[in-house]
């Protein structure tokens, strides 16, 4: 025991702020829950029309080539390290709304993605990013919220090879604990 | 709460063998050991950035760098410099303090600097905030019923009598329990300080 007097203890719990004793409920950790890859959404599938039109749409952007691989000689069927991947706008999200999401791979493989044109995030729901495979496969990469800017930046962990992957995705969560994908996306762009 | 899930962590990171896996597991980036760390330390941590930065949305920007930083750094972590309450801390410390300093802008010219360093409020700094937090870390450690007793004497301002009124316990049991609380937490204050020696 210290000699340090009972007073001292005191005095430092009656400095504590009040959040201290009612601590606020923390946000989902920045990295996906764990094997998130065998989760998937019931009714939740990627449909062939979706990914052709969310091609469509980047086409029109004139993004369609966006896809910027570093160094420029990796085939177009995979997703190299350092890829950048143009996010367009989809279903109910502003038309004006983009994103980018650039994927890094090896042992601290991680994205960092940037986003505009969102709506701010509410009380009760947040956004998500997803990697999104050709069967519908989905992984979390994690959930972010979007201030009043509609501009956000994040960069999370990616535990596994990006390049099994066809698209990134960010959807729109509702707050109730459902860890599955909405099926409400607001950006979603090609890997490839 | 000293009975809670996760004794490897609450027994300290040098504590014994129980916490040696569980830095072994740390250092593979075991998943479940990084959800274990995220559910001890996480309300800790967002309380601190949430006091500190006044400002929640900020604070969960910067909650999600300082868990993004323990998971890229995990493999490197030292319990031989410090205990994981600390290492962590010292993280949410810094990015607070780079989040603050992002919104303080520039001096134009030397004449500025004054009145740019002034600051309002010494005891709502990232640093005199981050000892209380640490002590708020411990609090969460002891028994659900030591926790109550003290939260209902230095949060709520009850006397011991008061206590013993409102509870329904004994008055010689509040004051038992009260000096235990305090003798327990004293401990596990000396114990961290005395573990922590931050890098």
């Amino acid at each position: 025991m210290s000699d340090r007097p009972t007073d001292d203890l005191e005095r430092r719990l009656e400095a504590l702020p009040r959040e201290a004793w009612d601590r606020p409920v923390p946000p989902p950790a920045p990295w996906p829950p764990e094997q998130p890859w065998r989760v998937r959404a019931p009714g939740f599938s990627l449909r062939p029309l979706t990914a052709a039109l969310a091609a469509a749409a980047l086409i029109a952007l004139g993004v369609a080539g966006g896809v910027l691989v570093s160094g420029g000689e990796d085939s177009p069927d995979t997703v190299a390290s350092g890829t950048t991947v143009a996010l367009a706008p989809l279903g109910d999200a502003d038309p004006t709304a983009a994103g980018e999401a650039t994927l890094t791979e090896g042992e601290t493989g991680e994205a960092v993605v940037e986003v505009s044109g969102l709506a701010p995030s509410g009380d009760s729901d947040f956004y998500e990013l997803w990697l999104i495979g050709e069967d519908g496969e989905l992984v979390s990469l994690g959930s972010f919220r979007v201030p009043g800017s509609g501009e956000a930046k994040l960069r999370v962990p990616v535990p596994v090879d990006p390049s099994r992957f066809s698209f990134v995705d960010v959807s729109l969560e509702p707050d109730d604990g459902d860890p599955g994908h909405s099926s409400d996306s607001v950006l979603r762009g090609p890997t490839t | 709460m000293a009975s809670g899930p996760f004794p490897a962590l609450r027994r300290g990171a040098t504590g014994g063998p129980s916490s040696r896996r569980f830095v072994g597991r740390l250092h593979k980036r075991d998943r479940g050991a990084l959800d274990e760390l995220y559910a001890e330390y996480a309300p800790t941590v967002f309380g601190y950035l949430v006091n500190t930065l006044r400002d929640r949305g900020a604070a969960e920007d910067v909650h999600q760098q300082v868990f993004l930083e323990v998971w890229q750094r995990a493999p490197d972590y030292d319990p031989r410099r410090a205990t994981l309450l600390t290492w962590i801390m010292t993280i949410a410390r810094s990015r607070a303090i780079d989040e603050l300093r992002r919104r303080v802008p520039e001096p134009r010219d030397p004449g500025d600097g004054p009145e740019l360093a002034a600051d309002p409020d010494p005891d709502a700094s990232p640093d005199a905030l981050i000892e209380r937090w640490r002590v708020a870390h411990l609090l969460s450690r002891l028994r659900p019923e030591e926790s109550d007793l003290l939260r209902l004497r230095f949060y709520e301002g009850l006397s011991q009598s008061e206590i013993a009124e409102r509870t329904g316990v004994p008055l010689g049991t509040v004051k038992m329990r009260m000096v235990s609380a305090l003798g327990r937490l004293r401990e596990m204050i000396d114990e961290e300080e005395t573990e922590a020696v931050p890098a």
